[in-house]
């Protein structure tokens, strides 16, 4: 275990590096950003003295390994937009979209699971097919669509939650969060929902499908040819099979959200790192864009671990290894 | 729309037991009924007033702006939203009023006492928010700041400054490497900080610790991503704001932007789209606030012959076929169907009332069946093929421009390949020249400085036709420009400047399309003069005089 | 008892489930299925039939006339011609530009969950089989290809390859065969330590015919849910790409691009350009969704009659 844990850990290092060498390679196919940064009226000599300045007039090896000798020691370098550090720039944003992520999960999990497993327990049924084609409507639009309609509704019509923006000026244990006051969960209220509907649906629909399976396999008719009650069968056997898959969706899908919940953050102004990551890319912004990413990465990792972590310790068959 | 908005949630929550009853369909069928009837609401709901936006007291003022300010230090990064927000905590030596025109500013009074070296004359009794007086050491202090600053880009705004010397603490002399009348202009863009500053980092100036200049608000907070809190500054010395807070939130989509004033979030938007503005103006609660702008759209159109090519078979080597693509063009249509009255058709490179504008020169008249017959006397009577290009996140429609264009360009027989795309790929492609026809936008507060980037021969040395995509060269314009530059009186700098501008654009340089319309929207109680530079001044927003 | 009772599960019915794939006439469960497939087959068949449905070849740009724009449904324009669906903002025939966004909203999310599909089994597949070094890899690159943001490749595409369909196509399949791989991944080492692997691996079968024989039909049915939901994500991703300006050319709109044009006009009233391609994108999804759930409890009914 504590191995196996070792081997990830060095392998997350390896994409890091990959992921870093991506990145460079990515914003040079794109373009240059000396010719985003400078202002209009410059001369060639100005953007060359730029380009100095940030390191632009390099091959890019020699500022990929300029950029990696800064990185060990810690520093991801400044970001060409702000001039601040690139990983201030970042981690200002991180609680921002944390919170974000932590309802809309909460909304999609908490929503989602239940009726995934009701759904397939009374399959056929009204409220099970109802339930399923909400799922299917949740696929179905566009999130930037459905954060539209959800502003239209509630903040221009009924005027019962504001349009966008946070408001963190509630505390919990001395943070400011939006979880923090009535009037910051009224902020997050829309930014949440509308990012947790398709995660919703995804959800329902796994936990729909694994139950459904898991209700055919051989053992679980067994348990119910022995008389067992649905509730039991529930608990020890459906619970158990579906919690795999169940988890690595939810897992991945977590990290997706506090990835990439640019569309979100952008329609309801929510000054997260979604956003940030869009302006950067907009900007050609590169030290923000690698750092973003290999934080990403290493949240990924982190959260992939945890799932298999879990996983182990839910369904021993796992620990088996495979008969070869 | 007929749907009572106030019976919006009743329509709503009918919907499911209705189709309920539906027998034989499938679930997604049915709540795509209701989704039907939903967005039927919401639709009746959009066409409703909102309630709020209720007179305020008037202490607090909030203000949504349209894009992010990134950072307090004004040296640093030169983008519209930094500045705006860095004029609402520093001041410069010489300020541009609503109209664009030059006026004073921290500066009282400045002359020219030589081909190559300005006076300026500093106001006295000015304090910065510590308290410290402002004097000729600031200025010395900001310009060499602004100069030296690793990774700044307000550099070019004093690179013509060779020496700078203070007679007294209220007057300063500034000398240029060659002959530069519009040095004045350039310091419009150079804050002043206090010396006690100079060698503060950016991180201070975020911090708020630097962020320290002589304008109407003190710095109460700045959170990079989610806004700004300013204060009065009471001992500010011109006329002081009307409100004791100013709150600027970010909103960067216009959508939500819309929606954060007509849900009260906040009391003032800047850049409302032309559609919401058609809409307010129709409402007693909202009043709007519009002028051209300084942005021009174009397209330069590649005038290098490729080298296989003779010139003749280059069509747009040939000034007619520039002519009869600039006639295809129906500015009148593109201006009030695609951007709501959003626009001004332009004649110009630079917008009406800026320095350098010729106001003879007439708006290229839309003529199709003239642009033909042009283009078979120029030897393309078939048309030809054309790569027309444009940002599609830059200028507000720019990509639906760029469409609506092409569409016109194959009416009169040429054969278009559009390519719209993200402003980060466009840019570097389109300064490697790979598009026949290339749109941008462009801001200058004079022709001069703008005919110099846009359409002087290109000479990166002297930093000469630097954005110059058309390749266009003109011994005249040229001549001309350099003369002016070198002129320190300004009604001859300024018939100069219009001569070059008449000649360029009778050349056909570039193919103009419009000048853009700067917006606001505000509740009927506040008011705010449109400005040509597009920025939103806090200090400038007054109740209005009197409540309709 | 209910409508799917006899492919009813074991603790809503208490009869053992089996296949229960085919409705039988007159039930309601046949109405729906016969009422998806009328619609799928009118979906199809006007994506298909697009040239000789619409009224005006939407992407001949000489048509299109800035006063023909965003005129309301059922009015005509200056010429006469009858705009049922109303006109877009460069006066587009929405009726027309529905018909032809229909074909490039299909094929591109298509074509693009094809290939992250064909993409995503193998690897996971693979990965499973093999184990050991080569599954640590291919999941290290599937953890990298999570973690970059779709913006970013679909930006890289388009700088390097330049604007169009294909691009977006292989966006889609960049950004979602990771998703197929994990699934395709955890669900084939379950099934590889089932006892009917051991039965054909004691046959001494070669690898590939237990892997396609074998193992591939027992992991589709997760796959197939997976790969409609997918389909739906394509369709959506599509979309969010066009609002971003990173998707097709805007002279050749899908449905996506077409509800991200509209939506600007949709607050100064002017729902049809928004509204129409949404409906349409909508039913699409419903119709593939449903598709893939009778798929997929086809397999899944194959499986348990094993």
């Amino acid at each position: 275990m504590g191995y196996s844990a070792l081997v990830r850990i060095v392998q997350s290092l390896v994409t890091l590096l990959a992921m870093s060498i991506l990145v460079f390679v990515a914003v040079y196919l794109i373009g240059n950003p000396i010719e985003l940064l400078v202002p209009p009226q410059a001369s060639e000599s100005e953007m060359a003295r730029a380009a100095q300045a940030l390191g632009l007039d390099q091959p890019l090896p020699l500022q990929y390994l300029h950029f990696l000798g800064q990185a060990l020691q810690g520093d991801m370098g400044r970001s060409f937009t702000s001039n601040a550090p690139a990983l201030t720039v970042i981690l200002e944003r991180m609680p921002a979209t944390l919170e974000l992520a932590i309802a809309a999960a909460l909304i999609a999990t908490g929503l989602g699971i239940p009726l995934g497993l009701l759904s397939a327990l009374h399959e056929g049924s009204r409220t099970s097919r109802l339930t399923l084609g909400l799922a299917t409507l949740g696929f179905a639009m566009p999130t930037f669509w459905i954060a539209l309609l959800l502003v239209m509704v509630f903040s221009v019509q009924l005027e019962w939650l504001p349009s966008g923006g946070r408001d963190a000026s509630g505390t919990v244990f001395g943070l400011g969060t939006s979880f923090g006051s009535w009037r910051g969960l009224a902020h997050l209220a829309m930014p949440a929902c509308s990012l947790a509907l398709f995660k919703l649906a995804l959800i329902i629909r796994v936990t729909h499908a694994a139950t459904r399976d898991t209700l055919r396999l051989d053992h679980v008719r067994q348990a119910h040819a022995r008389g067992l009650s649905g509730v039991r069968i529930l608990t020890a056997h459906v619970l158990k099979n579906i919690s795999a898959p169940l988890l690595n969706v939810i897992g991945l899908e977590f990290g997706a959200l506090v990835a990439f919940s640019v569309v979100t953050e952008t329609v309801f102004a929510w000054p997260g790192m979604g956003r940030l990551l869009i302006d950067a890319i907009n900007t050609l912004d590169r030290p923000v864009i690698v750092a973003y990413l290999l934080l990403t990465v290493a949240l990924f990792t982190l959260i992939n671990l945890t799932v298999d972590v879990v996983c182990l310790a839910i369904d021993p068959r796992l620990r088996q290894a495979p008969n070869r | 729309m007929t749907i009572d908005p106030r019976q919006g949630a009743g329509v709503r929550m009918m919907c499911s037991p209705t189709s309920a009853r539906l027998p034989g369909r499938s679930a997604g069928l049915r709540l795509m009924v209701g989704l039907v009837l939903a967005v039927l609401t919401a639709l009746g709901v959009a066409d409703a007033e909102a309630d709020s936006a209720a007179t305020r007291p008037a202490p607090a003022l909030r203000i949504g702006l349209a894009a992010e300010p990134t950072t307090l230090d004004p040296h640093a990064v030169n983008i519209a939203p930094n500045n705006a927000l860095a004029w609402h905590l520093f001041e410069a030596l010489t300020h541009i009023d609503a109209r664009a025109r030059l006026i004073p500013g921290l500066a009282e009074s400045w002359q020219a006492i030589g081909a190559t070296e300005w006076e300026f004359r500093l106001r006295h009794g000015v304090r910065f928010h510590d308290g410290s007086p402002f004097e000729a050491i600031d200025v010395v202090a900001s310009i060499e700041r602004a100069r030296r600053l690793p990774n700044g880009q307000f550099g070019s705004f004093v690179q013509r400054i060779s020496a700078l010397r203070i007679i007294d603490p209220h007057t300063l002399r500034i000398s240029t490497s060659t002959p530069y009348a519009a040095l004045p202009l350039d310091l419009d863009s150079i804050f002043i900080i206090s010396h006690r500053n100079a060698m503060a980092s950016s991180d201070a100036f975020d911090r708020g610790e630097a962020a320290i200049g002589t304008g109407p608000w003190r710095l109460r907070r700045f959170s990079r991503g989610e806004g700004v809190e300013l204060e009065r500054n009471d001992d500010y010395r011109g006329e002081p704001p009307q409100w004791q807070t100013l709150e600027l939130k970010v909103y960067s989509a216009e959508r939500s932007r819309m929606a954060a004033l007509l849900g009260g979030d906040v009391d003032l938007i800047e850049s409302v789209p032309g559609a919401d503005l058609v809409r307010l103006r129709g409402n007693a609660r909202y009043s709007v606030a519009q002028a051209v702008s300084w942005r021009t759209l174009f397209f330069h159109a590649d005038e290098r012959v490729p080298e296989k090519a003779a010139a003749k078979d280059y069509p747009l080597a040939n000034p007619s076929v520039r002519q009869a693509l600039s006639m295809a063009i129906d500015r009148r249509a593109i201006v009030d169907r695609l951007l709501d009255g959003a626009g001004l058709p332009a004649s110009n490179l630079v917008s009406p009332g800026v320095f350098g504008h010729d106001d003879t020169l007439p708006t290229p008249v839309f003529d199709p069946a003239r642009a033909r017959a042009l283009l078979a006397q120029a030897g393309f009577p078939a048309g030809f093929d054309l790569t027309v290009a444009a940002p599609n996140n830059r200028y507000p429609g720019d990509a639906r421009i760029a469409q609506a264009v092409a569409a016109m360009f194959a009416r009169i027989g040429v054969r278009v390949r559009l390519v719209t795309l993200p402003v980060n790929v466009y840019l570097p492609r389109a300064r490697r020249g790979e598009f026949a026809l290339a749109l941008l936008g462009w801001g200058s507060f004079s022709g001069d400085l703008a005919l110099r980037s846009l359409l002087a021969t290109r000479d990166p040395a002297r930093g000469n036709g630097g954005w110059n995509w058309s390749y266009y060269s003109s011994a005249k314009v040229d001549r001309l420009l350099e003369t002016a530059f070198g002129e320190i009186d300004l009604a001859r700098r300024e018939a100069m400047v219009r001569a070059a501008m008449r000649q360029a654009m009778d050349d056909v340089a570039v193919i103009p399309l419009h000048h853009t319309m700067a917006s606001w929207a505000m509740t009927r109680s506040l008011s705010y003069e449109a400005r040509t530079d597009e920025f939103t001044l806090g200090h400038h927003v007054r109740h209005a005089a009197l409540p309709r | 008892m209910s409508r799917y009772g006899r492919s009813g599960t074991l603790v809503a019915s208490g009869t053992p489930g089996r296949s229960g794939t085919g409705h039988r006439a007159g039930s309601p469960g046949y109405a729906s299925g016969l009422t998806i497939a009328i619609v799928a087959g009118v979906l199809l068949g006007a994506a298909i039939a697009a040239p000789w449905l619409a009224p005006q070849d939407p992407y001949d740009l000489a048509s299109l006339r800035l006063d023909h724009a965003r005129l309301a449904p059922l009015t005509r324009d200056e010429d006469g011609t009858l705009h049922l669906l109303g006109s877009d903002d460069q006066g587009r025939d929405m009726l027309s530009a529905i018909l032809y966004g229909l074909r490039v909203s299909l094929g591109v999310a298509g074509a693009g969950t094809a290939l992250a599909l064909a993409v995503g089994l193998a690897a996971g597949l693979g990965a499973a089989w093999r184990g050991g070094r080569l599954e640590a890899l291919i999941m290290r690159v599937v953890d990298l290809q999570l973690s970059f943001p779709t913006i970013l490749v679909a930006l890289m595409l388009i700088a390097a390859l330049g604007q169009g369909p294909d691009k977006v196509i292989i966006a889609i399949a960049v950004s979602q065969w990771a998703y197929h791989a994990r699934t395709v991944r955890s669900t084939a080492a379950t099934e590889l330590r089932r006892d009917y692997i051991a039965a054909a691996r004691g046959l001494a079968l070669p690898a590939w015919r237990i892997l396609i024989g074998h193992l591939l039909p027992n992991c589709l049915a997760p796959v197939v849910v997976l790969a409609t939901a997918q389909m739906a994500a394509a369709i959506s991703l599509e979309a969010t790409l066009s609002f971003l300006g990173l998707g097709v050319p805007v002279t050749r709109p899908s449905l996506g691009l077409l509800i991200a044009n509209g939506a600007q006009y949709v607050f100064a009233g002017q729902y049809w350009m928004s509204l129409w391609p949404g409906l349409v994108l909508l039913a699409t999804i419903v119709v593939i969704q449903h598709t893939g759930e009778q798929f997929g409890r086809a397999v899944a009914g194959g499986v348990s009659r094993r």
